[in-house]
């Protein structure tokens, strides 16, 4: 949606409570915008709930709030995928340690593909802490409601590590079957939901009713703690993505290379569109050759441009490296126009809009 | 007694033989194709863009192919007259193939939402609600969203229902748009074995002899390249369709782009390059190079576009808004 210039008389004057930016869709309240004595039309019920499932489909914010609202208009949107692309040192890995933390906080399922062994359990742990924390500290709550234990979340984090490409094609076929085999499900419900939907009929069984459904609350109990795998993903990590590609793209022994380049781009495309889950991935960058040495270019080349919905390039300026601010700028949009810049520091919780107070613990750059 | 009506059969077939069939203004009255507006300035001012024309938007990555698409679109599904309020579209259906799985839903409905806004408050409307007109809109833009180049020609050929009832709907059908042919290239170039069932053929491409016999010839970039341009010839002749197809382009990089910054590689074999009529190249220089704090990129980047085909020497500069894109 455009966004609404207010000095207008037109619209200043009780214009439409239709929210017209994406910002402002993910603030309203579908209902109460609908139960409004004197509300919607029937038809413009029907195409603002349209509209609205489109724009807001599940969204999982990559837990930096700049570059949340700044970058990608409010979270990353299911079905999409986002590349982020830096040199070493910039945040990529913190960013997807962030994204995770904050997916799995909201209880979504997240799988973290890892190809560098640069996941460390701690370090997830303690980001999820610092997140919890700034969202208590934010909710302006005494610490009353108990924390979270520190474990909680991190059981919906499922990691699997790739060292070449046809592993992480072999990752996305099984998840890609999941999410088929899930789709099915909904479809046809199983028999493990008939107890459920039986339990929920409240007062009306009679006795001899109630004690038939008595037995099988148990196995229905047990029905409930579902495996993880049956969950659908909410996101999709690969960091470091170009660890995979950059080598076999080269000419001399593989020829393959810009064709596995394109299975995984279609491959991960199809899982997002499929499964609706966000998809975040990280990439490197190189210098040119010859002359343009110093040009850093992102790792994957040309035809992997075109592949992603959003691409952001993290960057630590060389000059401020005391100070701790980088910038995050977009490549690639099909919304903004390219080249909107935005700073962001990075801390205990990852990377983070605000500049840490004094005497507060930086994160070390994980060097690798 | 028979040779007389012989005699005079065979004059009255001469006779009805010699007759005309029709008048000029009842052959163009059949055979007429009102030219499309497409509402895009790139085309508009430049060619009468008609049915039986394939019109073909190349460039590199990032340059506005896809919103060049959008703009012709919206355009295409805006209704022409609604409620008092003129907003010059076509009021007619789309069909828009997604072959790079990467269409935004929300760009268009900004388009749109732009253009209706502008048309309402042009037209004097004091509460201008752009959402009946949207919902309006959007019923007549269909998408299909293709992950492979078997999707894809499978789309092509189950499409003759769908584009039948958009023909029968009251606008018509206005034109057929694919966004970004030369998707596939790589992968259709190495494959070596038929897809054995959607995105699992990635990695099985790699290995296995393909079985001839059981499985037929195996889908190489020619015969894909092919198929495509067979499958839209066909629908050409059915409904006289406009097309518009983009294509990705890999520019070369380094010496070869200061020389002649339009120096470019077709992707597409020579069954595509033969339904080709018109060609469009995008180009867009400048821009973030060194990311400067603050919105500094927006005023470097130049839009240039130039026609390939039919060839024209002219450089057009454009920019990219909320509404499209404009010539500036």
């Amino acid at each position: 949606m455009p966004r609404v210039d207010t000095s207008l008389p037109a619209l200043a004057a009780g214009g439409s409570r239709i929210p017209r930016t994406v910002e402002a869709y993910l603030t309203t309240n579908l209902e109460t915008l609908t139960e409004v004595d004197g509300g919607l039309l029937p038809h413009e019920q029907e195409a603002l709930q349209a509209l609205h499932g489109e724009v807001l489909r599940r969204h999982a914010p990559p837990g930096c709030s700049s570059i949340d609202t700044e970058l990608l208009r409010g979270g990353m949107r299911g079905g999409q995928m986002v590349e982020v692309c830096g040199e070493s040192a910039s945040g990529k890995t913190q960013l997807c340690l962030a994204a995770a933390a904050q997916a799995a906080r909201s209880s979504q399922r997240v799988v973290y593909v890892d190809t560098s062994n640069a996941l460390s359990g701690r370090r997830l742990a303690q980001v999820v802490a610092a997140q919890h924390q700034a969202a208590a500290e934010q909710a302006g709550g005494a610490g009353a409601a108990a924390p979270q234990a520190a474990a909680g979340p991190l059981k919906f984090v499922e990691v699997r590590r790739c060292y070449n490409v046809h592993s992480l094609l072999r990752v996305l076929d099984e998840l890609m079957l999941q999410a088929e085999q899930q789709a099915q499900a909904q479809r046809q419900p199983g028999p493990q939901q008939q107890p459920g939907a039986a339990q929920q009929q409240p007062g009306a069984a009679q006795q001899p009713g109630a004690l038939q459904q008595a037995p099988s609350s148990v196995p229905s109990a047990v029905a409930r703690r579902r495996r993880l795998e049956e969950l659908p993903v909410g996101l999709l990590v690969v960091d470091c993505l170009s660890a995979l590609i950059t080598p076999i793209l080269g000419g001399g022994q593989h020829s393959q290379g810009h064709a596995l380049l394109a299975a995984t781009a279609a491959s991960l495309k199809a899982f997002a569109a499929r499964s609706g889950a966000a998809v975040l991935v990280t990439a490197h960058m190189v210098g040119g050759s010859d002359e343009r040495r110093h040009e850093k270019r992102p790792a994957m080349g040309e035809s992997w441009r075109n592949q992603p919905h959003v691409r952001i390039q993290l960057s630590r300026p060389a000059e401020d490296r005391t100070s701790g601010q980088c910038s995050a700028t977009l490549t690639a949009s099909p919304q903004l126009p390219a080249g909107l810049s935005v700073a962001y520091w990075l801390g205990e919780g990852g990377p983070t809009g605000t500049p840490p107070q004094a005497g507060g613990q930086q994160a070390q750059p994980m060097q690798h | 007694m028979e040779g007389v009506n012989e005699g005079s059969d065979a004059e009255e077939e001469a006779r009805r033989f010699l007759q005309p069939d029709e008048t000029a203004g009842q052959l163009l009255a059949r055979t007429y194709v009102e030219p499309l507006h497409t509402g895009l300035p790139l085309i508009d001012r430049f060619l009468a863009f008609r049915g039986g024309q394939v019109l073909e938007v190349a460039s590199a990555a990032g340059a506005g192919r896809t919103t060049a698409l959008l703009q012709v679109a919206a355009t295409c599904i805006l209704p022409q007259v609604a409620g008092g309020v003129t907003f010059g579209g076509k009021g007619a259906g789309v069909l828009f193939l997604d072959l790079d799985a990467k269409l935004d839903l929300v760009r268009l409905l900004e388009m749109l939402d732009t253009r209706i806004f502008a048309a309402q408050q042009a037209a004097g409307v004091l509460e201008p609600d752009t959402m009946p007109v949207l919902a309006d809109c959007l019923s007549r833009f269909h998408l299909v969203r293709c992950h492979g180049s078997f999707e894809m020609l499978a789309a092509l050929c189950s499409a003759q229902p769908t584009l039948d009832a958009l023909a029968a709907a009251p606008g018509g059908l206005a034109c057929l748009l694919l966004d970004n042919v030369a998707t596939h290239y790589y992968l259709d170039r190495s494959a070596r074995g038929p897809p054995s069932g959607g995105i699992g053929a990635a990695s099985s491409l790699f290995g296995g002899v393909p079985d001839l016999a059981r499985e037929g010839a195996p889908l190489t970039l020619f015969r894909v390249h092919a198929a495509l341009a067979a499958e839209l010839r066909a629908l050409q002749r059915r409904y006289r369709l406009p097309i518009i197809a983009s294509k990705h382009l890999v520019l070369p990089g380094g010496r070869e782009a200061d020389k002649d910054g339009w120096a470019h590689r077709d992707p597409m074999m020579k069954p595509w390059q033969d339904l080709v009529t018109h060609r469009l190249l995008l180009r867009s220089d400048g821009g973030s190079r060194s990311s400067n704090s603050g919105g500094g990129g927006r005023a470097g980047v130049v839009r240039l576009a130039k026609w390939h085909a039919p060839e024209d020497p002219a450089v057009i500069r454009f920019e990219i808004r909320s509404e499209g894109i404009l010539l500036s």
